[in-house]
């Protein structure tokens, strides 16, 4: 109801209503007060009155004589209020009576009441006691209506209604006046407010009025204004400039996916995404063409994976490609890579890679790579490195062959020079003199005692026949060492080929090798060439177990190295050529360093030594230590190289395992 | 046996004893030690007892604030054991009371209140004479002696006891009387 009043009629009814309340309730509060207060008083003075009848009738019941109370009590007609009055004597009963002139109906009670008042029955009843010299004779009894009380009530009932109505009134008169420094301001604010709200015009503004609250919210409101004002120009400029940035945003999206569509297409991989909710999204031609898959099929609206059972079809082993398909879909995978062969001989690579939004997966993408070609060229380069391997391991054999023809050679110039010698020393022989001797001595068989005695010819012939028989043992002996010699040198050669002859096998048989052995093999198919060389060698062999490998390919990386290490120390041209051959062993492995004091390697090529074709030598062809790094390797060993730098020699180390269970074949 | 109640009892009893008392004088006659006491002594005994309160002795009649206020009773009691039953255990504003009966002049002048019998008619002039000047509430029941210088004299009238108050004799004799007794006497002389 109030709240939907106008605020001019709700401002005056509040003040008439607030006045009116505050009035009524002090006159109301007044009123029982006073009430209250002349209740007590008329209390007081009843019980004075009381006292001073008591006071007086003490005589009268002290010598019993009512008469006297009678007149006592008759005292009390001036006081027109007072009912009635009586005095009762120590037994309480009843000695003395008084009625009030105008008549009123008064019933004294039989018997003294107690001491004290009450009100009651629109009475006031009061009792007090009689004393005499300390004794209690009797009691009087006034009862008085109160009329008075009644009549004071009355009179202030209409004063409070008067001044109500009055206080109403003015209130009325002052807050009809005095409400418009409130409303006014308000309804302006109100009506500006509607026009705002109603013509969306925020050019409008209040005029302020006075510096209260109001005058502050006419400010506020006006600055509110101002506010939407302003937010409202930035909006609009602000929904311009989106508008552009949109159209901009969209050019660039624009852009970016054609860039990616042109990505897409230009990759040589099959490529498709899928949402984890529905359709593949994307797809570049290259997967459709890759699959041979029709353009509907990727396009069809069908709930299920429309190229599933498409590429399924396609594989070598559908059910295997399914089974695989349904496990990674079931383990939700985002991540992983398969390789698919397929009826036509094709083999593709398969990616699945997650696709994320922020740090929101929203699917996968699977890119298909087809690696037929790859695969053909990776079989095509293992044949080709299978091959290369045979050729480095014959190139290896051929030096190990080179090695021996070269001592063979060395050794058939012993040879030759000891048949040169021997077919001198034949030719030279005195063996001719003593066949001269002999022919002579035929011819003068039968005078040959003249002969002896008298030729010229025949009286030397015997001491040429005594210094013959010394000479011709000595040449035997001469003949005979050569020949010995040459039998030996002969002997060495026969080793030598036996030796070639033992590790040109190619077996992979193995057998318990002693290491020493074996290095002293390889200084020995080395041999004449360190010696022509001048090349020191200095064997530093610890006392190593057995081991039991492939003896030629140890054999041919050791002669690899010490061939390298000559070779190293001859380019140097240092006049104290030395190679030093170290064996040893830790817990695991047999170790062989080849260190030579040669030209060294610079560090870049400490890497690339091992690699295949990589020489530095004129006439290398580069499969050496390639070839031994693998050899190691297929021991279960390795090969290592090490230099403090160029000029400053160089360390081969072979490790081999001792352990040989553990050694795979 | 009554006496040792009313002492346990305390005020309060003593109040109702007084109230019987008082009815019992009015109501009944009694037997006091062999002889028959009159209502109207009844009345009178109470009258006694009550008049001391209503008068104010003359300054020096008492020795202190608690000395004992004598009753003489003069010549042949008429009241039996009734007025000792009456001031037994009581006291009168502050003051116990001690009965005595009274038989010589000398010693009527050592009391403070002296009721004289109606039997002492012979020697009225001889007790006005002892007690002349003398600070006694002298009480009869003899208009003949009231005439002479009594000061309160107990009168019947319609069968009831009042009292006549010689205002003279007692102002001359420096008693002060309450206005409350003058008021209930039913004849007050004054020589102006």
């Amino acid at each position: 109801m109030l709240r939907n009043l106008p605020i001019r009629r709700k401002l005056i009814l509040i003040s008439m209503l607030t006045s009116g309340v505050a009035v009524l309730a002090v006159c109301i509060i007044f009123a029982i007060y006073d009430v209250l207060a002349l209740r007590q008083a008329m209390v007081d003075d009843m019980t004075a009155t009381t006292s001073i009848i008591a006071d007086n009738s003490a005589s009268a019941l002290a010598f019993d004589d009512p008469e006297s109370a009678a007149q006592t009590l008759r005292s009390l007609a001036t006081y027109p209020h007072i009912v009635g009055a009586a005095v009762y004597d120590n037994k309480g009963v009843v000695f003395a009576t008084y009625r009030n002139a105008h008549g009123l109906p008064f019933v004294p009670p039989s018997r003294a009441a107690s001491v004290g008042h009450h009100f009651e029955d629109d009475a006031l009843r009061v009792s007090g006691a009689v004393n005499l010299s300390g004794e209690v004779i009797g009691t009087v009894y006034l009862q008085s209506s109160l009329a008075p009380i009644h009549e004071r009530m009355r009179r202030y009932a209409l004063v409070v209604m008067l001044v109500v109505i009055s206080a109403g009134g003015i209130s009325l008169l002052l807050s009809t006046t005095l409400q418009t420094t409130i409303s006014t301001p308000i309804l302006q604010l109100a009506e500006v407010a509607r026009r705002v709200a109603a013509d969306k015009n925020y050019r409008m503004r209040v005029t302020p009025a006075g510096n209260d609250e109001l005058g502050k919210l006419v400010v506020d409101f006006n600055e509110m204004l101002n506010e939407i004002q302003s937010r409202d120009e930035a909006l609009q400029h602000a929904r311009d400039e989106l508008e552009m940035r949109v159209e901009a945003r969209t050019q660039e999206l624009a852009n970016s996916l054609s860039l990616l569509s042109a990505t897409l297409e230009s990759s040589s991989d099959g490529i498709i995404a899928y949402p984890f909710d529905g359709q593949p999204t994307c797809w570049n031609e290259r997967y459709r063409t890759m699959w041979n898959m029709p353009e509907e099929l990727l396009k069809s609206k069908d709930s299920s994976d429309p190229s599933y059972e498409w590429i399924a079809a396609a594989c070598k082993d559908p059910a295997k490609f399914k089974a695989r398909a349904d496990a990674l879909i079931k383990a939700q995978v985002t991540e992983a890579f398969d390789v698919l062969e397929l009826r036509d001989g094709r083999i593709i690579e398969r990616y699945i890679r997650p696709q994320k939004i922020g740090d929101t997966l929203i699917g996968v993408v699977i890119t298909y790579r087809d690696i037929t070609e790859r695969r053909r060229a990776e079989q095509e380069l293992e044949t080709a490195h299978k091959r290369l391997l045979e050729t480095s391991r014959r190139a290896g054999m051929a030096e190990v062959a080179t090695g021996v023809l070269h001592n063979v050679g060395n050794v058939l110039n012993s040879v030759n020079v000891s048949a040169n010698l021997i077919s001198d020393h034949l030719k030279n022989s005195k063996v001719s003199g003593l066949v001269k001797a002999a022919t002579m001595l035929h011819k003068h068989k039968h005078d040959l005692a003249t002969f002896m005695a008298s030729d010229a010819q025949g009286k030397h012939l015997p001491a040429y026949l005594i210094q013959l028989a010394e000479y011709l043992p000595k040449e035997q002996h001469t003949v005979l060492a050569e020949l010995e010699g040459l039998r030996e040198n002969i002997g060495h050669i026969k080793q030598i080929v036996t030796m070639q002859q033992t590790y040109s096998k190619v077996s992979g048989v193995k057998e318990m090798i002693n290491m020493a052995d074996l290095i002293e093999d390889s200084l020995r198919m080395n041999n004449t060439s360190l010696t022509r060389h001048g090349v020191e060698v200095i064997r530093d062999y610890a006392k190593v177990p057995e081991i039991n490998a492939e003896k030629h390919k140890i054999l041919q990386i050791l002669i690899n190295l010490i061939g390298n290490a000559k070779y190293a120390c001859n380019e140097s041209g240092k006049t104290d050529k030395r190679v030093t051959l170290r064996l040893r062993n830790d817990d695991s492995h047999l170790i062989v360093d080849v260190i030579d004091n040669g030209i060294g390697i610079a560090p870049d090529n400490l890497t690339r030594i091992f690699s295949h074709g990589f020489t530095t030598r004129k006439d290398g062809h580069g499969f050496g230590l390639h070839s031994g790094a693998i050899a190691a390797r297929e021991l279960g060993g390795s090969l290592r190289a090490s230099s403090p730098g160029p000029g400053m020699g160089a360390t081969f180390t072979l490790e081999l395992p001792l352990e040989l269970a553990a050694m795979p074949v | 046996m009554t006496t040792r109640r009313a002492s346990r009892l305390g005020h309060g009893g003593l109040l109702l004893l007084t109230c019987w008392l008082v009815c019992l004088s009015i109501t009944c006659v009694r037997k006091v030690d062999g002889a028959e006491v009159s209502p109207e002594y009844f009345v009178k005994a109470a009258f006694l007892y009550n008049i001391p309160k209503f008068v104010e002795w003359p300054p020096g009649s008492f020795a202190n604030g608690s000395d004992p206020i004598i009753f003489g009773v003069l010549g042949t009691s008429p009241f039996g054991d009734q007025l000792d039953v009456i001031v037994k255990g009581r006291k009168l504003n502050g003051r116990s009371v001690i009965v005595k009966q009274i038989h010589t002049l000398e010693e009527a002048k050592t009391t403070h209140l002296l009721f004289i019998s109606a039997d002492n008619g012979r020697r009225f002039s001889a007790i006005r004479d002892a007690l002349y000047d003398s600070p006694v509430l002298t009480i009869s029941e003899s208009t003949t002696f009231f005439a002479g210088s009594g000061m309160i004299n107990f009168v019947l009238v319609d069968e009831k006891v009042r009292f006549d108050i010689n205002m003279t004799a007692a102002e001359h004799a420096g008693f002060k009387v309450s206005a409350q007794l003058q008021k209930l006497a039913s004849a007050i002389q004054r020589k102006l």
